[in-house]
């Protein structure tokens, strides 16, 4: 038993990491941007389609080629803002998150007709042995590099925006755009910044999880959505409850599941009916008073 | 190729209903609700159980779904109607994988993904009305039109005005000494019961019903035809949902090869979408309108 649900944490924490990579930009750019960025997963997808394009196409080593892919994808994020959603900021909200969804559908669309609707693969997976959470658990290399690099990245991130020069000047833009603006913040610098990390961050989930599963056009939907319901448990634009939402998910998704308390073709609802509940109890958020956006 | 057209103008039809519909709720009111296509496929659901389990015909059908489809809207709205914007499109976009979920797991009810079958065709005072005929035709677009003549009536009477003002300042409209969670509940209720008079439409034309019924491409697509037109613009409804069944189909125009006839049909969708938005914000409906 105890073997089982070490496995199953281990599992959960694997998935939660991931998902809190890509809350983590998604919370961001809310929070400075002002908008749900609906075309998220597809960054996701998109950093794993290029590593596997390097990796397994071009043939570079791991490490080469997911640094090139969180770069170029990196870049993917900078044209995005600078070409769709820079030109209606000052717009309705409503405005950048239809976009947003036509920017979804079609770069989804766009990998399909590069790479067709075949299933790919990156790699076999091998099994190491860990003892970890009171019993001993099976836990492949890229699962225990997500883990340990999510941990570091959300550290990052949060010391980023709190010791660094431009990270405070992104919280003021996110509590006063126009007052940010009137002591001398550039706004375009820091939708630059917003959007250029919160894309590194999903190209480094894409491609941990294109070691877990296969590679399709919608990959990236499943993990946005939890990412979402993540963003929201967390109250939308804090980077603590965002994080915190996502492991919720993971381990409970995990857990739920794996100990039979919820049948397995339930595992979609799951994180929506965390959600639903949350809201209906606390519809400010789990951490809504304590944590507001980016302040915390 | 004449039976190509009709069924081309029956899917317009039931469409424009949906669409409309969806347009009395997020258009109107603004209510930011991403699950409404639950509702259609609580309508669709209705009408294929109660058609190939209890024999019911096509109208006590319509009356069935729009009936059930409200009651499902009155406590969905009980639930998510507290929050709004960007925690309303969520919760309700979680809502409808959720819809999609039980729909795939209930198969006691729904016969899962193995979708219902050997549903009845629409049968009128006796008559057997075959799918692709004239005569069906003439049916739904008969009930569409008085379904939208009745939405138009309500998008211009002091109720449908107190729904845009809700939209444009909801704490005025309460200063006003409106209730507007009340106003909110009904539009989402009467919206709901017309969107699940569409899905019967729909069940009783593809006489096949399965849970990709509540699939996200269609969400985008409901999104889709109502912000294109212009969002809460009567007429706005109609010309997007004219315009995106008509740039769906394109692609088999033109001749594309089947493998990427859905790709590029996205891609159509998301420049038609991208266009809009960068080019009238508020709808191409706003091009007809005077200044």
């Amino acid at each position: 038993m105890s073997e089982l649900v070490a496995q199953l944490i281990w599992n959960g924490l694997v998935t939660g990491a991931l998902i809190a990579l890509v809350a983590l930009g998604l919370t961001l750019i809310y929070g400075v941007a002002g908008f749900i960025q609906f075309a998220h997963g597809e960054i996701v997808a998109l950093g794993a389609y290029s590593f596997m394009v390097l990796h397994k196409l071009v043939g570079w080593e791991i490490v080469p080629s997911a640094i090139a892919a969180v770069i170029s994808i990196i870049f993917v994020g900078l044209i995005l803002e600078r070409f769709f959603f820079r030109p209606v900021r000052d717009e309705d909200p409503m405005v950048p998150l239809v976009i947003s969804i036509g920017l979804s559908i079609g770069l989804q669309a766009v990998i399909l007709i590069f790479f067709g609707p075949n299933i790919l693969t990156i790699s076999k997976k091998t099994f190491h042995s860990l003892s970890l959470f009171g019993g001993k658990i099976l836990a492949t290399p890229s699962q225990i590099w997500a883990v340990v690099l999510a941990i570091i990245l959300m550290g990052g991130t949060i010391l980023f925006l709190h010791k660094t020069k431009i990270g405070k000047a992104l919280r003021a833009v996110a509590s006063n755009r126009d007052i940010a603006e009137v002591f001398g913040i550039h706004v375009n610098t820091a939708m630059r910044w917003i959007f250029g990390v919160g894309a590194g961050l999903a190209a480094v989930a894409g491609i941990f999880l294109g070691f877990e599963q296969n590679l399709e056009p919608m990959m990236g939907v499943m993990i946005a959505v939890k990412a979402f319901s993540a963003v929201i448990l967390g109250a939308v634009g804090s980077v603590r409850g965002a994080i915190i939402g996502a492991f919720l998910i993971g381990l409970s998704e995990s857990l739920l599941v794996g100990l039979g308390i919820i049948p397995s073709g339930f595992t979609a609802a799951i994180p929506f009916i965390i959600l639903i509940g949350m809201l209906l109890l606390k519809p400010e958020g789990l951490f809504g008073k304590r944590f507001t956006a980016l302040r915390q | 190729m004449i039976e190509y057209f009709f069924s081309l103008v029956i899917i317009t039809a039931i469409w424009a209903l949906l669409a409309q519909s969806y347009n009395l709720s997020f258009g109107l009111t603004g209510l930011f609700n991403l699950g409404h296509i639950i509702f259609y496929g609580v309508g669709a659901y209705t009408a294929a159980i109660l058609n190939t389990k209890y024999g019911w015909g096509f109208l006590e059908n319509i009356g069935a779904a729009a009936l059930f489809s409200g009651i499902f809207a009155a406590g969905f709205g009980l639930l998510t109607l507290r929050l709004s914007g960007h925690y309303l499109a969520i919760a309700t976009l979680g809502a409808a994988m959720i819809a999609s979920v039980i729909a795939t797991n209930w198969i006691s009810l729904t016969n899962g993904p193995l979708g219902i079958r050997g549903i009845d065709e629409p049968e009128i005072f006796g008559i057997t009305i075959e799918a692709d005929s004239l005569l069906f035709v003439l049916l739904y677009v008969t009930v569409v039109l008085l379904v939208n003549i009745l939405l138009y009536k309500l998008f211009h009477s002091p109720f449908g005005r107190l729904l845009r003002a809700i939209k444009d300042d909801e704490i005025a409209a309460q200063a006003a000494g409106k209730n507007t969670f009340k106003a909110k509940t009904w539009s989402l209720i009467l919206s709901a019961a017309f969107a699940g008079i569409a899905g019967a439409l729909y069940t009783h034309y593809r006489l096949f019903l399965d849970p990709t019924i509540f699939a996200l491409p269609e969400i985008i697509v409901l999104v889709l035809m109502v912000v294109v037109g212009g969002r809460g613009n009567f007429w706005g409804a109609i010309l997007g949902t004219i315009l995106v069944i008509f740039i769906g189909e394109l692609p088999r125009f033109i001749g594309f090869p089947d493998s990427i006839i859905g790709a590029s049909r996205n891609i159509m969708y998301a420049a038609l979408l991208i266009g809009t938005m960068f080019w009238k914000p508020k709808g191409l409906f706003t091009f007809f309108e005077k200044k």
